[in-house]
């Protein structure tokens, strides 16, 4: 194949996934339309082709998989805590044992004032959770767990207050919010460029603050607020727009609040309806019925539902170019 | 700095910290520490069980997230959301469907594995899958097995369609699949991304790791490819 035919093949290919018809695209070569109609019906062809997934098999294959991954889950979850065990430096874990062998008051007063970044604040913690595991009820485990947090406040204004350096988390109301510095729980939090903050912030929200202390300051790195959160554009191509729409980015951002079932709808390739194949083509257009049934992912617009548009409108017209044939045909003939 | 993050409804306390997890998460990975009272401040997130619908998370992310941590209802939706398109994916490189779903089978398995072993995919899951299923095609075709006589089930037969029609509909399919396997490697793969993953052209370049036009340029030639071998088995 010459490039200059393969240039043409190129843009009559992008036209037909622009749903141009056949015969106009083919109007622009006249010269070379036998030997581009039969590749463009080659392409309509594959298309219209798409081997569908059996819905038992699929079925079969869904349960397996959850099935595989009850098990993975039932092995995880008692390794975390085992490895929790082994996860501290030694004179942690030897604390650890301490505890074990009844040593858990003197113990809790010995590490009970160590701040973050010390050799027994790793010991704090870990009373900490015990404590959480052995809480005789939920409320029990929510007041420690308010305590815990008020814990971590502390902690940091004491980090403050010697100018130490640790890294920290800690959660609290925001009292103040200016450009490069926000006030949570009465302490001062600076920003920095790369600090990324989830949610919209505002006065009188809960932050989750995650940062480090370094010469008298609290610097956040990634701050995470609590009841902000809302959806908003995420880069995705949404339902029934094609990638090929002149002038438009071939990513646009699409809300939430529109279920969206696949990560990408727009069809890969839109091809019009064709009319019968002439003698030299080697591919006759064939009435193909809904497809006995596609993946759940796909319902929205995915090739099943392509398939069943393209399938009812296949009347061998080749001027039908409407939006109703192609893959993610579904989404894009709700337009 | 401010960034909204669109990962779906909040419906419960804990998932604010599950977000922060996972933020942390990555920020460790990317060589940023951070202090052990995060455990201890959000536990919360470990006793919750509260049941989430992820069928409208549009963010890939958040459900790899999720699925990292091997929540049922996440897992159940990646099978559900990708099993499809890498089963076509898999379909037109193989040409025959019980295979196509032992490979897709196999390309959830590893992904499990992957979970399990902490070789999850970080930032995309799509890709991820579609990588392996191509290893998958290749492993498939490396042992040596040949190309079987196509079988590839599609739309049931129309009802209007006479057995003619059938019959003609089935070996134009075959004769395609057949086609197809005659193709270059990478000219399967653009067919299979393209018509089977329906991932537009410029996903498909960044999956292959190759440019716009050279995608276009594959695109094309394997489409010639398919029409000069289908035109000189009609003859």
């Amino acid at each position: 194949m010459d490039r200059t035919f393969e240039v043409k093949l190129i843009e009559c290919l992008s036209a037909l996934e622009h749903n141009e018809p056949l015969e106009d695209i083919l109007a622009r070569y006249p010269e070379d339309a036998a030997a581009l109609r039969s590749i463009l019906r080659t392409a309509i062809a594959v298309n219209r082709t798409r081997p569908e997934p059996n819905p038992a098999a699929q079925a079969r294959s869904r349960a397996a998989f959850l099935a595989q991954a009850d098990e993975l889950r039932a092995t995880a979850v008692i390794a975390p805590q085992r490895r929790r065990l082994f996860h501290f430096p030694v004179l942690e874990a030897f604390t650890l044992v301490v505890i074990l062998a009844g040593f858990v008051g003197s113990l809790y007063a010995a590490a009970g004032a160590a701040l973050p970044g010390t050799p027994m604040y790793g010991a704090k913690l870990t009373i900490e959770s015990l404590r959480l595991d052995l809480a005789p009820g939920a409320s029990a485990y929510d007041a420690l767990l308010t305590q815990f947090a008020d814990t971590r406040i502390e902690e940091v204004e004491a980090l403050l207050r010697n100018e130490s350096e640790a890294d920290v988390t800690f959660r609290g109301t925001i009292e103040s919010i200016d450009t490069m510095q926000w006030q949570v729980a009465g302490i001062p939090v600076a920003l920095q460029d790369a600090t990324r903050i989830t949610g919209v912030p505002a006065v009188g929200l809960v932050a989750n603050v995650a940062g480090y202390t370094q010469n008298g300051m609290l610097t956040a790195t990634e701050i995470l607020i609590e009841g902000s959160i809302k959806p908003s554009p995420t880069p995705t191509i949404s339902s029934g727009q094609s990638e090929f729409n002149p002038g438009e980015p071939s990513a646009t951002p699409t809300t939430t609040e529109e279920p969206i079932v696949q990560p990408t709808q727009e069809p890969a390739i839109v091809f019009p309806t064709a009319t019968p194949v002439p003698p030299t083509a080697t591919m006759t257009p064939t009435l193909e019925p809904p497809p006995s049934g596609g993946g759940g992912g796909d319902d929205g617009g995915g090739g099943s539902g392509g398939n069943t548009n393209r399938n009812e409108n296949s009347n061998d017209n080749e001027d039908d170019h409407g939006g109703n044939s192609g893959p993610g045909g579904g989404g894009g003939e709700d337009d | 700095m401010v960034d909204d993050y669109a990962g779906g409804q909040i419906t419960h306390q804990h998932e604010y910290a599950d977000r922060l997890l996972g933020m942390v998460e990555k920020s460790r990975q990317d060589g940023v520490h951070f202090g052990q009272s995060l455990a201890a401040n959000f536990r919360l997130a470990e006793s919750a069980s509260i049941r989430r619908d992820f069928s409208n998370v549009d963010d890939e992310l958040v459900l790899l997230a999720h699925a990292r941590r091997l929540e049922p209802e996440a897992l159940a939706e990646v099978h559900d959301r990708y099993y499809p398109s890498i089963y076509r994916y898999i379909a037109y490189r193989v040409g025959d469907a019980q295979v196509a779903e032992d490979l897709t089978s196999e390309v959830f398995t590893r992904l499990l594995s992957a979970l399990r072993d902490r070789n999850a995919p970080q930032n995309t899951l799509r890709g991820w899958l579609y990588a392996v299923a191509r290893r998958a095609v290749s492993d498939y075709h490396r042992k040596g097995f040949r190309r079987t006589q196509v079988e590839l089930p599609e739309s049931l037969p129309s009802q209007d369609a006479n057995p003619l029609e059938i019959a003609e509909a089935k070996l134009n399919r075959e004769a395609l699949m057949a086609a197809i396997s005659e193709l270059t490697d990478e000219q399967q793969q653009v067919i299979g991304l393209r018509f089977g993953g329906e991932m537009p052209i410029q996903e498909v370049a960044d999956t292959m790791g190759k440019t716009l036009g050279a995608v276009k340029q594959l695109q094309a030639r394997a489409l010639a490819s398919l029409a000069r071998m289908l035109s000189a088995g009609d003859q």
